[in-house]
């Protein structure tokens, strides 16, 4: 113990000594230290962007399906749908003109504060990095990463675009903020196109960009190898690639040439002996002539896989638009894809081939778009399928009509069914079963992101199982709208009709009645009125109809019911038919209020009073309402 | 713990944003740097015959590693790193992770203190604390950095330095009579904390604890000594078997100029224990055991001409067979047999487990170690044999000289070579010896052809020869030889195609030695190696900045064992391509 202490008295002695001869402390010379030295090297520039966006929902179901487990209420922070609730956009640049980007997506659930509704941090979309490299040759902008919205042409890459014929009542997380509430639907009026954000017609992918630009002889060139959202397998080291290249040459102001190409390829076993791919290759001309406009795509593609070699086929898109200055401006599409012409990333549904869906759990049904014969609208092309479609628009003083019609036909006969999509409560019934494959009572629905179609069968069929008959479908679609003052305060009146149907020949207008399989049509009327410079009351009112005839699926009630839903209130019994088969009376009623709170920040109201009803079919019965309060905030 | 972390961290990032945005005007309270990559690989099966598994397999990810910084004061500094990973394929969140990687406060008080708690990185010197570089990285001239720089990255493997957690402080005392400095480091850090490995079994926290005392004495001659310590708390948890693992260590080096030559002359000696504290016995009472010590003495002498044209080490080390020093024996790769490839862990139709080959010791980043150990790790002779625990290695003793030479920015070459002989024999009075020559050349070809675009072809040589005489039984011999060989050719501007290989080739027996969980040598295994591993690539490498670039690849690798006598020895070959752009933001 003595010698512990006496050990402690010399180590302080010593120390004592040391720092009384020590002049002072020092940092500044190059000094022993086990740690590692402190270098300042910030990134050049680096910048966060994004939006907080909260959604209250709470819904409440009067009638609802035989299978509901009994709980009628929801109330949520947000609806259901995976989308951020505070989005953080960081994007950085380093002084190598190398950029990144990351989209942090922080969530909570408002559950309470235990641990378990504690939400961890991801990522809304992905990770990029970019870089530019200028050369003698060009410009070559190279990236990495994803996801990319990528678009190359309507027949290879291109995301669902149309002409901008919906309602505008309900929103979306991505829509952006204008700068008040009554420009949405003002430039919803006089350009009828709402931003939509980036990914607005544009496919989603991962993997390496390349787009090479200014490059010799007018030549310019984008490519990607990578993954679409559709490449998904069972094993994730599997090869499941899709590959795109697109070669553009301008030779003058008014004309331009592209050759595109894609290859999708995926590993169908754990060996990768079996395969499932296809090809396509496809020219594109883009000439401007005087006041018109021609686009021309045309090529050709195949399909092979282990169970089935389609073997080539052709497919072409033409689109004759005359200039925006006439006084009725017209546009005319053609189009015609092979069965053989097989692609999921395009601007068209794939309907010959269901296996190149992804089939996997969770991931398949987000991205399974209609494939049984599905009718659309118009803009909506389709394969093994061929048709026509004029659009035009007129405005006479404050009213402006803008229409289309359109004639399609299969060209081979395909599955005995036919599916559509809902036009009025798509959203909402998409919300009751997300991302569901064949629900509800009569397994009809099938929900995909913020929609619902439906399938139905036919009974008419071959010996091989498919339908007896190629199908034919009419399409007429119709919106008008209209903005006066009222009280000295602006408004806007918004309606929309469409009108579907698919038959076994062709008529001159879509058919409503039993010569119809299936029979789609909707009306959609939008009010808006400016209560002041901040507020924005809205209300819309929509009815779908949706008639089937006797070679479609029959209802379980005994008793037909009325298709002549105005005949029968009138009691005119004269035109009042009547069906088994598929009679739906879809409804919305909403009123909502858009309100500016402050710069970049913005409330909006929805109460959505909602039925999907068909007396034919007793269970499909739905009724209730929905209560949505979103803040958002961008910054 | 990391919900933990993101959740306080994640704020601290988001809201400081406006922190960042006035400081780039300001005093720069936050700013940010750190690492962005894409990787991608696709494995492809070089052996037909092998029917079961994938013929080709893709992996990929992208990643950014953001670092904050946060200086609230001028002398202290929050540092943080967030990482940001999304998988290949991976769509709409899925995939995705986000993690905190490193977390650190370091500071200065009073402009006399350093500090830093957290996440740090150390280094004392070679015989104490040093992260010695992996196998078969010598001698490389960049030929592989990618898969380098990314194993070195992940691993936290930052200029020789141990990553640890825990409390680091350093200061230093400038005097005017007597001595010129003295300068003072200490740590306490914890390298492994009490986990629970069964039910009611918890093993106690390891800690690393070290101290060092520099002075430069005069302007020629410093003295250091150092001292650290690997030892476990018993009463963290209750396991009653706790290590302990003090070495200590001092130094005199004396400097000086003579002609055109800056010379140094180094001696440094010390000496370890380790023990195993065995608490609680049945009869109540504490003992311990599997006690060793040993010491080591280096001398060490350097010539380095002025302009660094030529660089000359000349030195002779020995270094006991019981000397121990956890910090500066744990090995980088254990070639610990548990541990699979990732990489097609299997081949063979009959599903055996593939031995790890060079390539796998260049691209996996999961072989590699973060932890130190406390006993000697397993090694493979045939990539390291010589000194396979660094210059700590013990039972060794013998001479080492290396040179390197730069010829006007045309030639550059190094030399290294050792003689070494155990200090006792390993289950023999027979002692091995083992003879290291190596060298490497780079020649610059556009300084010859005074062209601006870069071209040079590099090639290096790496021989280990390992030999113990006695009976048929005792006797042993090993030839390990290692070739690198690198063509770098600038195309365009920033633009390099590339073309290397890599080929080790190994002949001769050797004992593999077992220990057990004590270090106690066990057993001796006899190997027969006539084996091949080959690494051959081409590819294009765009590179803007060192830390900066974009390199596609493609690699044909495998290892021929040409062993007819033993059929569970089967030959391999595999195929990579790798894109790698990797950005230091």
């Amino acid at each position: 113990m003595r010698q512990i202490f006496y050990s402690k008295v010399q180590i302080v002695s010593i120390l004592i000594v040391l720092f009384s001869y020590s002049t002072h402390f020092s940092q500044n010379h190059d000094v022993f230290t086990s740690n590692q030295a402190k270098i300042k090297d910030p990134i050049d520039q680096l910048s966060f962007s994004g939006n907080y966006r909260f959604l209250g929902f709470v819904r409440n179901q009067q009638e609802f399906f035989p299978n509901n487990s009994g709980k009628t209420t929801a109330i949520m922070s947000g609806d259901f749908f995976r989308e951020p609730m505070f989005l953080l956009k960081v994007k950085g640049k380093t002084k190598d003109n190398v950029s990144f980007g990351a989209d942090l997506m922080i969530n909570s659930l408002y559950k309470g504060p235990s641990e378990e509704f504690t939400s961890t941090v991801t990522l809304d979309l992905g990770l990029n990095l970019r870089t530019s490299i200028n050369t003698d040759f060009g410009v070559f902008n190279f990236s990495s990463g994803g996801v990319s919205w990528y678009r190359q042409s309507r027949l290879t890459v291109w995301g669902n675009r149309s002409f901008n014929r919906i309602s505008i009542y309900d929103r979306r997380p991505q829509n952006a903020l204008t700068n008040n509430p009554n420009d949405r639907y003002n430039d919803f009026y006089k350009n009828g196109l709402i931003d939509q954000g980036i990914r607005y017609g544009s496919r989603a992918f991962q993997g390496l960009f390349l787009q090479g630009n200014k490059l010799p002889h007018n030549f310019s060139f984008k490519g990607v190898i990578g993954k679409s959202a559709f490449n998904r397998s069972f094993l994730e080291t599997s090869d499941n690639f899709t590959t795109c290249l697109q070669i553009n040459n301008r030779p003058n102001k008014n004309l331009k040439l592209s050759y595109n190409f894609l290859s999708s390829s995926q590993d169908l076993d754990s060996i990768n002996n079996d395969k499932r791919q296809y090809n396509i290759h496809t020219f594109e001309l883009s000439q401007k002539w005087k006041k018109i406009n021609i686009h021309l795509e045309s090529g050709f593609g195949n399909y092979t896989s282990i169970d089935e070699d389609l073997g080539f086929g052709e497919a072409i898109i033409l689109d004759v638009k005359t200039d925006k200055s006439l006084k009725i401006p017209l546009d005319f599409q053609f189009y015609r894809i092979s069965p053989q012409f097989v692609n999921v990333t395009g601007n068209f549904l794939n309907t010959s081939v269901l296996e190149i869906f992804p089939n996997i759990p969770g991931v398949g049904t987000t991205i399974r778009t209609p494939y049984k014969s599905p009718m659309v609208g118009l803009g909506f092309p389709v394969n093994n399928r061929q048709g026509f479609s004029i659009n035009s628009d007129i405005d006479f003083g404050k009213l402006k009509l803008n229409a289309g019609i359109g004639f399609f036909s299969e060209i081979d006969t395909s599955y005995a069914g036919i599916s559509y999509r809902h036009n009025v409560n798509s959203q909402t019934l998409s919300r009751i079963y997300l991302f569901a494959q064949g629900w509800g009572p009569y397994n009809f629905l099938n929900s995909t992101y913020r929609g619902v179609f439906e399938e139905v069968s036919v009974s008419d069929t071959n010996i091989n199982g498919l339908a007896n008959f190629k199908k034919f479908y009419n399409t007429i679609e119709f919106q008008a709208k209209y903005s006066n003052l009222l009280f000295g305060r602006k408004f806007y009146l918004f309606h929309l009709a469409r009108f579907n149907s698919c038959q076994r020949k062709l008529y001159s207008l879509p058919q409503f009645n039993d010569k119809a399989l299936i029979s789609q049509l909707s009306n959609e009327i939008d009010f808006s009125y400016e209560m002041n410079e901040n507020a924005v009351l809205v209300l819309s009112y929509g009815i779908e109809r949706v008639l089937g005839n006797s070679f479609t699926d029959l209802g379980d009630n005994n008793e037909a019911s009325s298709t002549n839903l105005l005949s029968e209130f009138l009691g005119i019994d004269k035109f009042n038919n009547v069906n088994r088969a598929r009679n739906q009376r879809n409804r919305l009623i909403g009123i909502g209020f858009d309100y500016k709170i402050g710069e970049n920040a913005m409330l909006f109201f929805r109460h959505n009073r909602y039925r999907y009803f068909d007396p034919n079919f007793v269970e499909n019965h739905l009724q209730g309402t929905e209560n949505m309060l979103e803040l958002k905030i961008t910054f | 713990m990391n919900k933990a972390l993101n959740t306080i961290l994640l704020p601290l990032m988001i809201f400081s944003f406006h922190s960042f945005l006035n400081a780039q005007t300001s005093n720069e309270t936050v700013w940010f740097n750190g690492l962005a990559r894409s990787y991608f690989s696709r494995d492809v099966l070089g052996n037909t015959t092998d029917t079961l598994y994938p013929r080709n397999s893709s992996n990929g990810y992208n990643l950014v590693d953001l670092n904050i910084h946060a200086n609230p004061i001028k002398t202290i500094e929050i540092f943080a790193q967030l990482r940001v990973r999304n998988q290949f394929g991976s769509f709409f969140g899925s995939g995705t992770n986000i993690d905190v990687r490193q977390l650190r406060a370091s500071g200065t008080i009073k402009n006399k203190f350093n500090f830093s708690v957290g996440d740090i990185f150390l280094k004392q010197n070679r015989f104490t604390l040093y992260n010695y570089n992996e196998e078969l990285s010598s001698f490389e001239n960049d030929m592989f950095k990618p898969y380098r720089d990314i194993i070195h990255y992940e691993n936290f493997y930052i200029d020789n330095r141990w990553r640890l957690q825990g409390l680091q402080t350093d200061f230093s005392l400038q005097f005017d009579r007597f001595i010129r400095t003295l300068e003072f480091d200490f740590f306490i850090t914890r390298p492994r904390g009490s986990t629970q490995l069964g039910s009611n079994t918890y093993s106690p926290d390891l800690i690393l604890s070290g101290g060092s005392i520099v002075s430069k004495i005069t302007k020629k001659l410093s003295f250091e000594v150092n001292y650290i310590n690997l030892f476990e708390i018993p009463s963290s948890g209750n396991m009653n078997i706790s290590i302990n693992n003090p070495v200590y260590h001092s130094g005199l080096n004396y400097k000086y100029n003579k002609n055109n030559f800056k010379i140094s002359h180094k001696l440094q000696t010390g000496f370890s224990e380790r023990n195993w504290l065995f608490s609680e016995l049945d009869n109540g009472s504490d003992s311990t055991g599997f006690t060793t010590r040993g010491m080591f003495f280096e001398f060490e002498n350097e010539f380095l001409v002025k302009d660094s044209s030529f660089r000359l080490v000349l030195g002779a080390r020995y270094v006991d067979p019981n000397f121990r020093s956890a910090g500066s024996q744990t090995r980088r790769i254990d070639f610990n047999t548990e541990i699979q490839n990732t990489v097609y862990p299997f081949h063979t139709n009959d599903y055996i487990p593939r031995p790890s080959s060079a390539f796998d010791l260049l691209s996996d980043e999961n072989r590699f170690n973060q932890d130190l150990s406390g006993t000697l790790m397993s090694f493979n002779p045939i990539y390291s044999n010589v000194l396979p625990y660094g210059d700590a290695t013990p039972n060794r003793t013998g001479f080492y000289l290396s040179a390197s030479m730069n010829k006007n920015q045309i030639l550059f070459s190094n030399i290294k070579t050792a003689y070494f002989n155990e200090v006792i024999g390993q289950g023999t009075t027979e002692k091995r010896n083992f003879l290291l020559l190596a060298g490497d050349l780079k020649i610059n070809i556009n300084e010859i052809l005074k062209k601006p675009k870069e071209f040079s072809l590099s090639f290096s040589f790496w021989n280990e020869l390992t030999s113990r005489d006695g009976d048929v039984v005792e006797e042993l011999n090993l030839n390990s030889s290692h070739i690198n060989g690198f063509i770098n050719l600038e195309f365009s501007k920033n633009f390099y195609f590339q073309l290397g290989l890599k080929q080790i080739n190994a002949s001769g027996k050797e004992f593999i030695t077992q220990r057990n969980e004590y270090g106690v040598i066990q057993n001796f295994s006899l190997v027969n190696y006539d084996q091949s591993d080959f690494i051959y690539f081409t590819g294009i490498n765009y590179k803007i900045k060192k830390n900066i670039y974009a390199n596609i690849q493609y690699n044909w690798w495998g290892e021929d064992l040409n062993n007819p006598n033993n059929p569970t020895f089967n030959d391999f070959n595999y195929r990579r391509l790798l894109f790698i752009f990797s950005v230091k933001l």
